[in-house]
């Protein structure tokens, strides 16, 4: 018997209803075989939260309780009833037997065994620890949290809530992923906006920079392709010969890390010609003529050639075409500003972009980013505030980047209040954070370990109490993206399976727990439903932005889309302190930069360790998401690094072969794979946590900053390609 | 049982069970008596063997007990064709065994069991001859199959009236020959593979780079040399040297089969 | 004027393949499939396929050929080949010998190790009865997957044979293929690569 409630079933039809008028073939993601009965089929809307550009909105099918089948939702134009290859395992991550299912706890750190135990027990033992640590210290600044992208779901800031609705504490705080860019663009615009990547194709001329969207964005790979056919010349500048570059017309293959000297050196050609648009310039920026001046008194091609790698000619024809396509865009990735110069490369890039006019332009821009979509009221975070009486009188902000190392620093010095308990949430660190090694030495140092989670990856294995986080097809949610213009409902599809609740819910739990053992020791709240909560996060204006009467109005299409940004910056009403485009930024300058975007000198390669290895995002999953579960794994499932035939003949490896590669910090045993679509002086390995297998690239890296991160972001982001590594055969 | 494991047993011990009934049937009808308790024990045992086939065949399938669908598709499919021979053939050993008094009834059913036994054996090597596996997809399976039966079958045969009879049968010219013709087969198909498609070359690298493929070279020269050299001798053998050549031959022929499933790269 | 009897093959777009497997998972989802079955299949083609190194990938399934291997092969008759090109596979009379899977050129079928019978892609052969695509044709994100008449298709533009996929004329595979472009690569060359 399948209990239909009316309100599920008329809300059911009414989806399929709105379904129905949808033309084209990708509507047709019913099954074929009619329900068995009606009422016992229907599809709700999903969407996916992951830390990706492409935010997908998803029509999952439910039959008899149990998801079916999942697909793009057709209503949002940008996922365009398509999903990734990630997003279709979806069915296979809800109902994988390796999920946690019950709160258990831990004998010893990392021996496997754990034992179940209740809900109540497990908030029992939290409760209690957090107010013996609050009775010892007086404050509760030894509980830290580490937590990030792993489930963007809006309600999941019920996490950072709850530690502040317990008293002040330690926070991993800034972003591993983009801080350099986010800053330069801040710097530069006065904040990170991005067109509306559907109107990419409106492009003449296309730069994708040091982005892979083939792997990493797929629905804007397909307005790329889109783009290719109605004639715009795609350029793709890159140092690895990407499945972006090798969709492009035109392959860039840039030495690491000087991609501020190829905009310069275009830029300088640009100047020199009297291709550059002075006229916007004077319109709408400050600092162009020292911009100018910089180009002509301190930049040749020759010398950009010389930077890059990049011919004199192939640079000098790449500023003609880019300069008279109008328009012309350029999407910026994270990738090209994971350096120790990165946020000066992203820079010039812009200044390359804002001197030909390219701003404010639909199918122009220097598309790096936005968070325009982020109208959330942040509810379930403010919800929460530190109770009377705690002596800190702040939170203490460590470095996300750099955060094993810093907690290891806090806990060997005796003068600072020690780190004793760490809560982790929507985030793997140990197999995301570099210097795994590091890390693991920081748990150790660390009394009391809790992990909410789904798997039992290499943090839970760490861990002391291990909490069974739903899905999002159990709960409710709400996502933006920061590339795209939609906002996306999560309806659940199903009950939660198992005993795993949401990380809202489990704030809740604890926080009743708390007040019963210590009536007032914690200030949130416990009475609301989820329902409830999410109506709170959708601010009046907001709704009314979308011209809905109420939040429920979204349910209707599971998606709405934040209109206005075919062309950001068209109004010339830029953020900066100027109002203007800052070539000139007295503000970077302040933070210790230049204040024009000029070269920043890359990181010298060690002479010991001459081989630059790239770690970026790999195609079959998220970070430490995906590549474990059995679906996945029956396509691929051994990580590799990526050799150049030439280096690998210089060092007797053939494909196939187990290399090891070690860095300064560390090495990991990997198999080769010889390929000629990387640089002859770098290797690649593919982040990634494969299921029961010991395999980490973060063993290799090393925390090394980038330039820039800490003004928008609150920390400096990561060098993650300024990594040298050695490869032998073993 | 290893799914390929259930086809090298099925193909070896089917083939050998052929060649062991036409050499009795040979011996029986046309060159020397053989007493009949003798005749039908070793019927019997080829009966058996090839009931361990077919046992054995059957389980390779994801349904054994569905086994009877295999015989829907006999104009088309070799598979079919070699499941309603090899039956026929075993049918046939059977009646042979129990009806055939006189040289006419032996010749008559003796004749038709080893016609399909033969068509078992070209069957079989049909299913194989496919483009898929170059490695396969030549003479050299036929010859190969065929040689299966010819090598150890007879051998068998000498050895069970060795055994029966406390005599032996002198096989020495017959045994060198066919000996030497499989050691000639495995220069012949190394060759073919070797100038064939990329997956045949990757064959042959397999089967060359394989120790298995030294043993089953190394058993067939002995087997070769050993029956060489009693037949320079001009002395039939004993019951051990039968027995030796008889564990010569079939460990040749067994590590054979497993390597043509091995090495059969597919395309 | 009677209507030519359709022969539907799928035509792939490599120009557009990202070689992600969208279509292999789309399609083990739809169908419930054991998750060891992939009734596609996404691999890597020769880098130098246009001349300057990249990265290609084929994207195929059951190439439902004009002359079936497996259909010659299978001692049950489990196969048909339909009039619309589509070769079918009927497990209801699968017996599990697997003997398909070793005689396809292009290893298509597979065993279900539940069920214990072959399995292999039948073009949705059901949707499209129903005026729908086949759920890899409308999963892909870069709609890179079609399903085409053979008998309206022009032919000039479009090629059977890759590296790395048997060749079609063994058993006259159906598939299509439209060939990627050439990219112009620039590549610089390395100033230390005596040190490395």
């Amino acid at each position: 018997m399948s209990k239909v409630s009316r309100r599920t079933f008329l809300k059911g039809s009414a989806v399929l209803g709105a379904l129905a008028g949808i033309g084209g073939t990708a509507s047709s993601f019913k099954k074929i075989k009619p329900a068995k009965a009606a009422g016992k089929k229907k599809q709700v809307f999903s969407s996916c939260p992951r830390n990706c550009y492409d935010t997908c909105s998803i029509v999952t099918t439910v039959e008899d309780g149990t998801i079916k089948f999942v697909t793009g939702n057709m209503n949002n134009t940008y996922t365009n009833g398509r999903l990734c290859v990630k997003g279709y395992t979806y069915p296979n991550y809800v109902y994988s037997p390796d999920r946690i299912k019950y709160p258990m706890r831990q004998k010893e750190r990392g021996s496997g065994k754990w034992e179940r135990i209740s809900w109540d027990e497990a908030y029992d033992i939290i409760a209690k620890k957090i107010l013996e640590i609050k009775k010892e210290y007086g404050t509760t600044l030894p509980i830290a949290l580490n937590k990030y992208s792993g489930n963007f779901n809006v309600l999941n800031n019920a996490v950072e809530g709850m530690l502040s609705s317990w008293g002040y504490t330690t926070r991993a705080q800034g972003t591993p992923c983009w801080p350099a860019g986010i800053d330069s663009q801040t710097f530069d615009f006065g904040a990170a906006v991005a067109n509306d990547p559907e109107v990419m194709v409106k492009a003449k001329y296309l730069i994708v920079w040091g982005a892979n969207p083939a792997w990493t964005s797929v629905h804007s790979m397909s307005i790329i392709e889109r783009a290719k056919e109605n004639g715009t010349k795609i350029v793709v500048i890159d140092p690895i010969m990407t499945d972006t570059a090798s969709k492009a017309d035109e392959y860039i293959g840039i030495k690491a890390s000087t991609d501020g000297a190829l905009a310069l050196g275009m830029a300088k050609y640009i100047l020199d010609h009297n291709l550059h648009d002075m006229e916007w310039m004077k319109k709408n920026s400050i600092g162009y003529e020292e911009y100018l001046n910089y180009l002509r008194n301190n930049i040749t091609v020759e010398w950009a050639s010389e930077k890059t790698g990049v011919p004199v000619e192939v640079i000098e024809r790449l500023a003609r075409e880019y300069a008279a396509a109008k328009p012309a865009a350029i999407w910026l990735g994270y990738g090209l500003q994971r350096h120790t110069n990165g946020g000066a490369s992203v820079r010039a890039i812009d200044a390359l972009a804002a001197m030909t006019g390219n701003i404010g332009v639909a199918g122009g821009g220097a598309n790096y980013a936005q968070t325009e979509c982020y109208g959330f009221n942040y509810a379930v975070q403010s919800a929460g505030t530190p109770p009377e009486g705690d002596k800190a009188g702040g939170d203490r902000m460590l470095n996300m980047n750099n955060f094993p190392a810093q907690v290891l620093a806090i806990n060997n010095d005796p003068e600072q209040i020690p780190i004793k308990m760490l809560w982790v949430a929507c985030r793997n660190p140990i197999a995301q954070d570099p210097e795994a090694s590091v890390s693991y030495k920081a748990f150790e140092s660390i009394d009391f370990i809790v992990t909410a989670d789904l798997w039992f990856n290499e943090t839970v294995k760490q861990s002391d109490i291990v909490l069974p986080v739903s899905s999002i097809f159990e709960t409710w949610g709400l996502t933006a993206s920061y590339w795209h213009y939609w906002v996306n409902v999560n309806e659940p599809a199903i009950e939660p399976l198992y005993e795993s609740k949401s990380d809202l819910e489990i704030a809740m739990g604890i926080s009743k727990r708390l007040n019963e053992l210590e009536p007032g020791s914690c200030t949130y709240p416990t009475d609301r439903s989820i329902e409830e909560w999410i109506s709170n996060e959708l601010a009046d204006d907001f709704i009314k932005k979308f011209g809905f009467k109420t939040w429920r109005d979204i349910l209707e299409k599971g998606t709405a889309k934040v209109e206005g940004y075919e062309a950001a910056w068209s109004d010339g009403k830029f953020r900066t302190p100027s109002g203007k485009y800052e070539f000139l930024s007295e503000t970077c300058a302040a933070n210790g930069h230049h204040a024009l975007p000029v070269y920043v000198e890359e990181m010298e390669v060690p002479k010991d360790r001459p081989i630059r290895l790239f770690s970026p995002h790999w195609k079959y999953g998220l970070h430490s998401q995906f590549q474990n579960l059995e679906w996945m794994r029956s396509i691929h499932n051994e990580p590799f690094v990526e050799i150049h035939p030439a280096l690998a003949k210089k060092k007797g490896i053939e494909d196939g072969d187990m290399v090891r590669v070690e860095s300064e910090v560390g090495y990991v045993e990997v198999k080769a794979k010889i390929t000629h679509t990387v640089p002859k002086d770098a290797v690649v390995i593919y982040e990634a946590w494969y299921k029961e297998q010991n395999f980490n690239a973060n063993f290799l890296l090393k925390a090394t900053p980038s330039d820039m991160g800490s003004y928008a972001t609150g920390q400096a982001g990561l060098a993650f390609h300024d990594q040298f590594v050695t490869v032998e055969k073993i | 049982m290893e799914h390929a494991m259930t086809l090298v047993i099925f193909t070896f011990l089917s083939q050998m069970a052929i060649g062991a009934f036409a050499c009795l049937f040979f011996i029986d009808t046309y060159k020397e008596k053989i007493s009949e308790r003798s005749t039908v024990i070793s019927l019997i045992t080829i009966l058996a063997i090839s009931a361990v086939a077919v046992v054995v065949s059957v389980f390779h399938l994801g349904h054994p007990f569905a086994a009877y669908r295999a015989l829907l598709n006999f104009g088309a499919s070799w598979l079919t064709r070699e499941i309603v021979f090899f039956p026929l053939f075993m049918f046939f050993v059977l009646l042979y065994t129990f009806f055939a008094k006189t040289k006419a009834q032996k010749q008559i059913l003796g004749w038709t069991t080893v016609v399909f036994g033969a068509v078992t054996i070209f069957s079989t090597a049909m299913i194989y001859t496919i483009p898929s596996v170059p490695a396969w997809n030549n003479g050299t399976t036929l010859a190969a199959f065929f040689l299966t039966a010819l090598l150890p079958g007879p051998i068998l045969v000498q050895l069970l009236l060795a055994l029966l009879e406390k005599r032996t049968v002198n096989f020495n010219l017959y045994t060198t020959v066919v000996a030497f013709l499989a050691l000639l087969l495995n220069g012949v198909t190394v060759s073919v593979l070797k100038s064939g498609l990329p997956a045949a070359v990757e064959s042959a690298g397999l089967l060359t780079a394989s120790p298995l493929f030294w043993i089953k070279i190394a058993t067939l020269a002995a087997a070769f040399a050993l029956a060489g050299y009693f037949l320079l001798k001009k002395k039939a053998g004993t019951v051990s040297t039968v027995t030796t050549l008889f564990a010569l031959v079939i460990v040749a022929e067994f590590l054979g089969r497993i390597l043509f499933y091995s090495s059969g790269v597919h395309l | 004027m009677a209507k030519k009897q359709k022969r539907y093959a799928f035509l792939i777009n490599l120009e557009r393949c990202i070689g992600c497997n969208a279509c292999t998972v789309s399609c083990k989802s739809f169908y419930d499939l054991h998750p060891s079955i992939n009734r596609r299949f996404v691999r890597e083609t020769s880098e130098l396929l246009t001349g300057t190194p990249k990265r290609n990938y084929i994207s195929t399934s059951c190439n439902h050929c004009d002359r079936p291997a497996c259909a010659t092969a299978c001692p049950t008759g489990a196969y048909i080949k339909l009039d619309n090109g589509i070769v079918k596979h009927n497990q209801d009379r699968c017996i599990g010998c697997r003997m398909c899977a070793t005689a396809c050129p292009y290893g298509v079928p597979q065993f279900d190790p539940v069920k214990k019978k072959m399995d292999k892609c039948d073009m949705c052969v059901d949707r499209l009865e129903a005026g729908e695509q086949p759920i890899c044709v409308v999963s892909c994100p870069l709609e890179a997957i079609a399903i085409v008449d053979l008998n309206e298709i022009d032919e000039s533009q479009v090629v059977a044979d890759l590296p790395g996929f048997a060749d079609s004329s063994i058993t006259g595979s159906s598939t299509r293929f439209i060939l990627p472009k050439g990219t112009t690569v620039v590549r610089g060359g390395i100033k230390s690569w005596n040190t490395l």
